[in-house]
């Protein structure tokens, strides 16, 4: 049968990376806390609430899940024993559970993480921080289950948690970071889950939607159609990164400001003011050497093919860099290129076009020539 | 018991604590007194690990006021300006706290060796990452160091201090509590629900104190952090605690009364530090 809680597609869980005992043990760990912490009270008519609520989304997540997994931790008798404790104050427990959940609270929070992708954050607490909001809601989404299997509902609650569940349908895709403990949840789970109990099977739709997601993602990452970008491309957005969010001097000159613009028509009356050629300058990692291009302002006769030359000299003696005659020149995302024997090299204009920022780098692609202001 | 080593004739006297893996004696614990100092602040001397170190060192309460923030602060203060030399009985304590969970894992076999890492873990709870650091010369071995020993799963102090250095708007990912808890309407407020929390607890066993408030919250720590340190392909991110899991006993084989006989194995006593 297809079990739809369990993607073997997916990397984690194909590599085995995935122990879905280890979710179902810290679920009994914690049921055991509950009941012996406070077994006593939430027998009584004063019910303390979040332990309520920990109770019911804890019965929850055992009542859906693997009976194996349970008995491998042994677990069965805990769960009976919370299971003898629940029923014989159930409503007072619903009751009590239904009074905690705050979907506004979570919805802020939600929002939260949703706006930090705008910065860089560490791989590990971007997952840490995508399970908590999940596992938050999935808890509030098993009481309102749990209770009204009882025949308790609160119609304000389930709105409430309700907008919840509907925002992140909406932004499954942020919640990738959390993908390994969705499929660990997801093998948690019962096969037959839908058959056995509707109102469980319904709170894990947002795991489903998760591995779904997951599967699409890892499908367009892996796939043989994703080419590898080009190294100087991503030195450019490197380059980019550092100028804009590190504020790292300027190492690259725009291209789209610094070329001619792409075949515009000359205008009569501008053909006649002669121009000055631009000079683009940039200096060696080690300061030793620079190198400059000279760029015409506006298109030429040649259009695109105009050659550009790019030379290198020593800063101490102006001599051109014979030393360096050989290697590899990257500029752009033009095809690297090799400096001559004079410290030249030449770049067809439409070559240096399709780049957004013209980086160079001589000999090694990962040092960038600091690019200086004309 | 822990071997003392001067690496400055006024400052702290820094420790070696057994290595639990057979290529090595020993591991320093930490590498100077700075470091030594910082991890006393953030751990020993921290709110709410600082609690559950009180189960762990014997006398501890004697050398520090642990209810009093500014006590706390104050002994930090003192141990900075004399170099370590002033947090040295507590250190000592600590050494030898931690020497003993190293020589438990070391018998139990709770470590896992990953690249210039291990990681071990010994009854009490003590969580304890040692780097092999330098050995690039064929005749220097690498010297393996105790980076942090801590312990897991009472919070994370480190979240603690961040949260007071950063304004609450940059508090990026950090001091997060469960949003859907947070209380709309009158409740029982969290000192209430302390206060009915250590009456409970005045009722348990040094040794049931131990384990519920100390061992299994770091073992839980380990666990929960087998699926939560990854990114989305299964592999580990952030730290090694989670390669811990592989050789800790499963749920089942770690109940209170697995791990009172463990502890005597170990220690002949099950209380003895």
């Amino acid at each position: 049968m297809n079990n739809r809680y369990v993607r073997k597609t997916l990397a984690a869980t194909r590599n085995g990376v995935v122990d879905p005992s280890v979710e179902v043990h810290l679920w009994l760990d914690e049921l055991q806390d509950v009941v012996r912490d406070y077994g006593e009270d939430l027998r009584s008519q004063q019910l303390p609430t979040e332990p309520a609520y920990d109770l019911l989304a804890l019965l929850g997540k055992l009542r859906r899940a693997r009976r194996d997994l349970i008995d491998d931790g042994d677990g069965r008798s805990e769960f009976e024993e919370a299971i003898l404790l629940f029923e014989g104050n159930s409503q007072l427990l619903c009751q009590a559970a239904l009074s905690v959940p705050n979907g506004e609270a979570w919805l802020h929070a939600a929002t939260e993480y949703a706006a930090s992708f705008d910065q860089v954050l560490d791989v590990g607490e971007e997952t840490r921080w995508a399970v908590d909001l999940l596992e938050d809601l999935d808890d509030a989404e098993l009481v309102i289950a749990v209770a009204a299997r009882q025949g308790i509902t609160d119609p304000e609650v389930e709105n409430d948690v309700g907008r919840c569940t509907e925002w992140l349908g909406g932004h499954i895709d942020l919640f990738l970071p959390a993908s390994v403990y969705a499929q660990a949840v997801g093998q948690t789970l019962r096969p037959d889950l839908e058959q056995w109990d509707y109102e469980l099977a319904a709170t894990v739709l947002k795991f489903v939607d998760l591995l779904d997601e997951a599967e699409q993602a890892e499908y367009e990452m892996q796939h043989p159609i994703v080419k590898p970008l080009l190294p100087s491309f991503v030195s450019c957005l490197y380059e980019q990164y550092r100028v804009e969010c590190e504020g790292a001097p300027l190492t690259a000159f725009r291209a789209s400001e610094v070329l001619p613009e792409e075949a515009e028509p000359v205008l009569a009356a501008d053909a006649d003011v002669e121009l000055p050629q631009r000079c683009l300058r940039w200096r060696s990692p080690d300061g030793r050497y620079l190198a400059e291009m000279y760029v015409p302002p506006k298109p030429t006769d040649r259009g695109d093919e105009e050659p550009l030359v790019l030379v290198v000299y020593r800063q101490t003696d102006d001599a051109p860099a014979e030393e360096l005659a050989g290697q590899r020149v990257w500029l752009g995302s033009a095809t690297p290129k090799t400096l001559q024997k004079e410290g030249r090299v030449t770049f067809l204009l439409a070559e240096l076009r399709v780049s957004d920022r013209l980086c160079l780098s001589v000999g090694s692609r990962d040092r960038l020539w600091e690019a200086l202001e004309e | 018991m822990a071997m003392r080593e001067t690496t400055s004739r006024d400052g702290l006297q820094l420790a070696n604590v057994p290595y639990p893996a057979p290529d090595h004696a020993e591991a320093r614990l930490f590498g100077d007194w700075e470091k030594a100092v910082e991890h006393l602040t953030h751990h020993l001397l921290t709110a709410p690990e600082c609690h559950a170190w009180a189960l762990v060192i014997d006398d501890y309460t004697r050398l520090v006021d642990l209810r009093s923030a500014d006590a706390r602060f104050h002994f930090v203060e003192q141990a900075r300006a004399s170099h370590g030399q002033s947090a040295q009985a507590l250190y000592d304590r600590y050494a030898h706290a931690v020497s003993a969970d190293l020589r438990d894992a070391s018998q139990l076999e709770w470590f896992v060796q990953h690249g210039q890492v291990t990681v071990a873990m010994g009854t009490t709870g003590i969580l304890v990452v040692i780097v092999a650091v330098g050995g690039n010369d064929t005749l220097d071995r690498p010297r393996p160091i105790v980076k942090t020993a801590f312990l897991a799963g009472q919070g994370d102090p480190e979240a603690v201090r961040k949260s007071h250095r950063i304004p609450a708007a940059e508090r990026r990912g950090m001091m997060r509590e469960r949003p859907m808890r947070t209380p709309k309407r009158h409740g029982v407020s969290g000192e209430a629900r302390g206060r009915r929390q250590r009456l409970r607890e005045a009722r348990w066993s040094t040794e049931e104190r131990l384990y519920y408030r100390v061992f299994r919250p770091s073992v839980q720590h380990i666990m929960r952090c087998h699926h939560r340190n990854r990114d989305m392909f299964g592999r580990l991110r952030g730290n090694d605690y989670a390669l811990l899991k592989d050789v800790l006993p499963r749920r089942s084989q770690l109940k209170l009364d697995h791990w009172r006989e463990l502890r005597r194995d170990c220690r002949g006593d099950g209380l003895k530090p």
